[in-house]
């Protein structure tokens, strides 16, 4: 190689770093502005939040985004109620933030008098959901009372949009039907693991009781 | 464990009351936007099940709403201006048919009373003939100085309906999403289901009563050009608008048939004939079309059908009489809510 050849190869470098350097990084800039806490927007961030819920886990991504036009965002002050036990149900709820205490009706009798009070069955929170069997039920009454514990946002389908989101995207509306029975599948087998705990107490207790009464 | 709940804001509460009022107050302030809005209202919810159907072989939801504008249009004009030709030319030969009208009624009018005269010698001295004459004059008279103004309205809303239904079919949801936003968490749900069951019952129930109308409008006028009965366009068309009134509807469209029937003496204006037709159309009607699309979407007492009926007319006029069924459904069901409410669900 030539003095001359050294040189055109020399500047050729030159001008090439000086223009890399000059050039906007484009996937450092994209990265900078996903991870800014303003850009982060309602339509990004529920499909997102969806993508973390299990039973949804089969939807691909368009089918979330298209889902997720169907949600209603509400937000619910501390100790609001969400859903109230006994009224019609008519909506199905995720909670997007925040912590929801579930809370069914209870009547105790003392000294003659009955008392109602309500009592914690459980506390859910981020990623999970209640009142599944209003979207599945025809004015279904709801069976608990679910109260907002501190500041919470929920999302939540109505029946109506679920009849839209059928008609519109079938296989979305399918899917989600899908995931509902999951949910009530789930639910089923949760209450009766509790049957078979309590029939197994009962049992207990009765052989309990007939060995003292063969005792005595 | 006691738990310590309240319902919701009273502020949101008295936001979403003044709202609400803001709008209805609007809507009776302003008839002239208030009246195409709620027809195009009315044909957005009858267009639900062809917007549906056209969902599912996946049409862009912009497209929709112009191919149902474009289509409706089409469809409720094409037979105007067809129907507007025929009923015009019926109209003006039923000209010399009121005279003929006038001069059957004022005879058997006198035959009657000289009747009446012979047998019971008792004089008749109302003139009833008069008076229904002069109130056909008059009302006549009233038709033509307010046609101008008619027709202008009708222009109008012309051109205002369709914009209108365009953009409810379009943003209807859009619209709806917003307006969730504002209702109070404690009312969301029962205010959602209340406005889901009014668009449902009132859509349906308007869409079932313009085919059940269409049918029986059909079976009359062909049955009446077989017959070669004059009027048969005109007789058809009254017999299709008479029968979205339940029970009563059908003799007040078969009236006009059967009197042109008595007055007409033309050998071919087969009375009998007539009658069979009318009772056959009326047969379908009860038998088949009602049964099938009308029964289910309204569940009311005949009373309360009648009694909301005879309500509508006097505040609304016809189009009381036609929105007033599905109203008293909805009022039913509010009431029904009402109920749960205060004494629980039984």
């Amino acid at each position: 190689m030539n003095s001359d050849e050294k040189k055109i190869a020399e500047n050729y470098l030159k001008e090439k770093e000086s223009l890399e350097q000059d050039r906007l990084n484009i996937p450092m800039l994209k990265y900078f502005w996903q991870a800014s806490p303003l850009a982060t927007n309602r339509k990004k961030s529920i499909p997102k939040f969806l993508r973390n819920i299990d039973v949804f886990k089969h939807f691909s991504d368009y089918e979330l985004k298209t889902f997720s036009n169907f949600l209603h965002n509400r937000t619910f002050a501390s100790e609001e109620i969400v859903i109230e036990e006994g009224d019609a149900g008519f909506g199905f709820y995720l909670i997007f933030a925040g912590n929801i205490e579930v809370y069914s009706k209870r009547q105790k009798v003392t000294e003659g008098v009955t008392e109602n009070y309500h009592q914690l069955i459980t506390r859910l929170s981020k990623y999970e959901y209640f009142g599944e069997l209003a979207l599945l039920e025809n004015q279904s009454a709801r069976n608990a009372t679910a109260v907002s514990k501190g500041t919470s946002s929920v999302l939540a389908i109505y029946k109506p949009d679920l009849e839209e989101l059928i008609d519109r995207y079938p296989v979305v509306g399918a899917k989600l039907l899908q995931a509902l029975s999951l949910i009530v599948s789930r639910r089923f087998n949760q209450v009766t693991e509790e049957l078979k705990t309590l029939k197994d107490k009962c049992s207990s207790l009765e052989s309990q009781i007939v060995d003292k009464n063969v005792q005595n | 464990m006691s738990i310590k709940m309240f319902k919701t804001d009273k502020y949101k509460m008295a936001f979403f009351v003044l709202i609400c009022l803001f709008f209805s107050v609007s809507f009776v302030m302003l008839p002239r936007i208030a009246i195409p809005f709620g027809v195009a209202y009315v044909l957005a919810l009858m267009l639900r099940p062809i917007q549906r159907m056209l969902y599912s072989v996946e049409v862009k939801k912009k497209f929709l709403a112009i191919i149902m504008v474009v289509g409706s249009t089409f469809l409720f004009s094409y037979p105007i201006v067809q129907g507007v030709k025929t009923i015009t030319e019926e109209s003006y030969k039923m000209e010399y048919y009121l005279p003929k009208l006038e001069t059957y009624l004022r005879q058997k009018y006198a035959l009657l009373k000289y009747e009446v005269k012979e047998r019971f010698n008792y004089e008749i001295e109302m003139n009833p003939v008069d008076k229904i004459v002069e109130f056909g004059q008059e009302n006549t008279r009233s038709i033509f100085v307010f046609l101008p103004k008619i027709i202008g309205s009708i222009l109008e809303w012309g051109l205002i309906i369709p914009l209108f239904l365009f953009f409810i079919l379009r943003d209807e949801r859009k619209v709806r999403f917003q307006l969730m936003k504002i209702i109070p968490n404690n009312i969301v749900e029962r205010m959602y289901y209340l406005y889901h069951s009014f668009n449902t019952k009132f859509g349906d129930y308007i869409f079932a009563k313009f085919i059940e109308a269409t049918i029986v409008g059909t079976i009359i006028t062909t049955g009446l050009l077989l017959l070669g009965y004059p009027f048969a366009f005109l007789l058809g068309l009254l017999a299709a608008l008479t029968n979205i009134l339940p029970y009563v509807g059908p003799i007040f469209g078969f009236i006009p048939a059967l009197v042109i029937g008595l007055v007409d003496q033309n050998p071919n204006t087969t009375l009998g004939a007539m009658t069979l037709l009318y009772l056959i159309a009326n047969i379908i009607d009860l038998a088949l079309v009602f049964p099938l699309l009308v029964s289910k979407i309204v569940n009311l007492h005949p009373i309360i059908v009648v009694v909301s009926v005879i309500l509508g007319s006097q505040f609304g006029g016809v189009v009381g009489m036609i929105v007033s069924i599905p109203l008293a459904a909805f009022v039913k069901l509010l009431i029904q809510e009402a109920y749960i409410e205060l004494y629980g669900r039984a």
